[in-house]
């Protein structure tokens, strides 16, 4: 009589799990059947409206114009002639930020007093709209790749030294308090300690400023260029070429989707302890 | 009893020398800020025309005198009140449609699941992309600026709002259900008073955006406006006039972010 009990029991719970996880199964599922049709309903009403004349065609072109127009640049060669541009402008500028971000973070937090004279400086600085400074960047630099860098690697830098800031700040005092008993030099303090500490907080600065950086690449773009997908974008807009500004813009997201989903494993693997050092108290 | 008192009196002396030291660090602090700033206006006269290059880097006077100019021609009032409007109108809209939207797909887990790959998609355009599609679909009036405002402000205030209804516990729902609150109540009682404190830090932190959304937008083409003032004396090389415009700009900021600190004060207070 109790095995019958038991194993009913047990059917039950089995059953419960199954429930579950066909639940979930079901969710899955349906919200996947949910974005595809979405995907279809948008693109195919796009599509439509356009050819049904509900949309005008020539301002707001159609997913089939728009595909054309981004295979005729690709194999043109000249979209990837204005990727170049924009991802040399990028990658210089927002690895020169980063890194002026991390050493005057760095610099800043050695001794008390600078700091305290200097942050609200920076933070004045901060305050000021970047990219309104984009004309006066132009007018320094020109129209070549420097404004761009330099308005890609302004637009990376505040954000990064203020997170490195943070995160070396946000060491704690114990644990400096013994390296420097066991002898430890600033240096190995720096090396050992507070960079390793502050380098979650840095590496969430960067996913951050990817999008923004490349919006000060773009900007510098459209002020004056002779090349690079904002310049493609600015370009058209004389010719009312709305197809090849949307796939210029696609081209763009993708580019800022990449370096996004590049990053995020590598900030996985820096928090990699978290959860670790969470576990033990 | 004596004794006592002598420990009063030490202690008493030790907090008001504590505190003397402290006004003085505070004074201290202040005055050398202060003075960092004359001497980095101080050298930025002297030095222009000797070792900097007046040309690329004006002088503090002369652009003293551009700024008189401008608001003695009238150009002021007239170009910093339309970039006020534009921005005005943009932060209304965009702060509108992303709380509408974060309340709506920060209740359907099942529909913001659905779109969250689109969102990403979007999220991931450049805003500044956008703005010359925004000048042939609106013109260069002021309707592409507003719209440009609005979308960069949109996405700070929804991404903020959906983490703000996320954020509401499960329990207040359940007993706000349990004593019979309908779903109107639900929402305007439970739901947006919990998302309120990420709610407002969206809606305060992109008060700034939607400035930036309009320079732009007037970088890109327009007739008036602070970013127009910029980018005009930039393409007339006047760098005087750049400074001006720019000095102009950033004290507009500034007054928009103390503005702003003072209502969302005056907010806590009334709701804390």
């Amino acid at each position: 009589m109790a095995v019958v009990t038991l194993s009913r029991a047990d059917r039950a719970l089995q059953r419960a799990a199954e429930d579950a996880q066909r639940s979930r199964r079901s969710w899955a599922v349906s919200v996947w059947l949910g974005r595809l049709c979405l995907l279809v309903v948008l693109i195919g009403g796009w599509e439509l409206a356009a050819d049904q004349h509900l949309l005008d065609p020539t301002f707001t072109s159609k997913p089939s114009a728009i595909a054309r127009a981004w295979w005729q640049l690709a194999a043109s060669g000249s979209l990837w002639h204005h990727t170049q541009y924009t991802l040399t402008e990028f990658a210089v500028g927002f690895a020169l930020g980063a890194l002026l971000g991390v050493v005057a973070a760095c610099l800043l937090t050695l001794s008390d007093l600078p700091y305290r004279v200097l942050e609200p400086y920076l933070l004045a600085l901060y305050g000021i709209p970047k990219l309104a400074l984009g004309p006066l960047i132009v007018l320094w630099f020109g129209v070549g790749l420097l404004p761009k860098i330099v308005l890609a690697a302004m637009m990376t830098f505040f954000l990064v030294y203020m997170n490195t800031v943070v995160g070396i700040r946000s060491t704690s005092g114990d644990m400096v308090n013994v390296m420097r008993v066991m002898g430890a030099t600033r240096w190995d303090l720096y090396r050992r300690l507070v960079l390793p500490h502050a380098l979650p907080y840095t590496l969430t600065a960067l996913r951050l400023t990817i999008p923004i950086a490349i919006v000060g690449a773009i900007l510098g773009e459209f002020l004056g260029a002779t090349g690079g997908l904002g310049y493609l974008i600015y370009e058209q807009v004389t010719f009312l070429a709305v197809d090849k500004m949307m796939a210029a813009i696609a081209t763009l997201a993708a580019i800022v989707l990449v370096f996004r989903l590049l990053l995020l494993p590598l900030e996985r693997w820096v928090n990699r302890h978290d959860k670790a050092i969470g576990g033990n108290g | 009893m004596e004794a006592l008192a002598h420990r009063e009196h030490v202690l008493e002396r030790a907090v008001d020398e504590h505190r003397r030291r402290g006004r003085r660090d505070f004074w201290t602090l202040y005055l050398s800020r202060l003075a960092l700033l004359l001497v980095f206006l101080l050298a930025w006269q002297v030095l222009s025309g000797v070792l900097l290059d007046p040309y690329f880097f004006s002088r503090p006077s002369l652009i003293w005198d551009q700024v008189v100019l401008l608001v003695q021609s009238g150009r002021f009032a007239d170009n910093v009140l339309l970039t006020v409007e534009e921005a005005f109108f943009g932060y209304l809209l965009g702060a509108a449609t992303a709380t509408v939207a974060a309340a709506v797909l920060g209740l359907l887990p099942r529909a913001y699941a659905i779109v969250e790959p689109f969102l990403l998609a979007v999220y991931s355009i450049p805003s500044v992309a956008i703005g010359p599609l925004l000048i042939v679909w609106l013109g260069i009036g002021i309707n592409s600026k507003v719209v440009l405002a609005a979308y960069f402000v949109f996405f700070v205030v929804f991404m903020n709002g959906v983490s703000g209804v996320r954020s509401v516990p499960r329990g207040w729902i359940d007993v706000a259900r349990v004593m019979g609150a309908g779903r109107g109540q639900l929402v305007t009682k439970i739901i947006l008073r919990g998302a309120a404190p990420h709610l407002m830090t969206g809606l305060r932190t992109s008060v700034p955006q939607a400035v930036i959304g309009a320079i732009v937008g007037e970088f890109i083409s327009s007739q008036r406006g602070i970013g127009f003032l910029i980018s005009d004396a930039s393409a007339r090389y006047n760098t005087a006039g750049v400074f001006a415009a720019i000095s102009i700009l950033s004290l507009l900021v500034l007054v928009m972010a103390i503005l702003l600190n003072g209502l969302s004060r005056l907010g806590a207070r009334r709701t804390g």
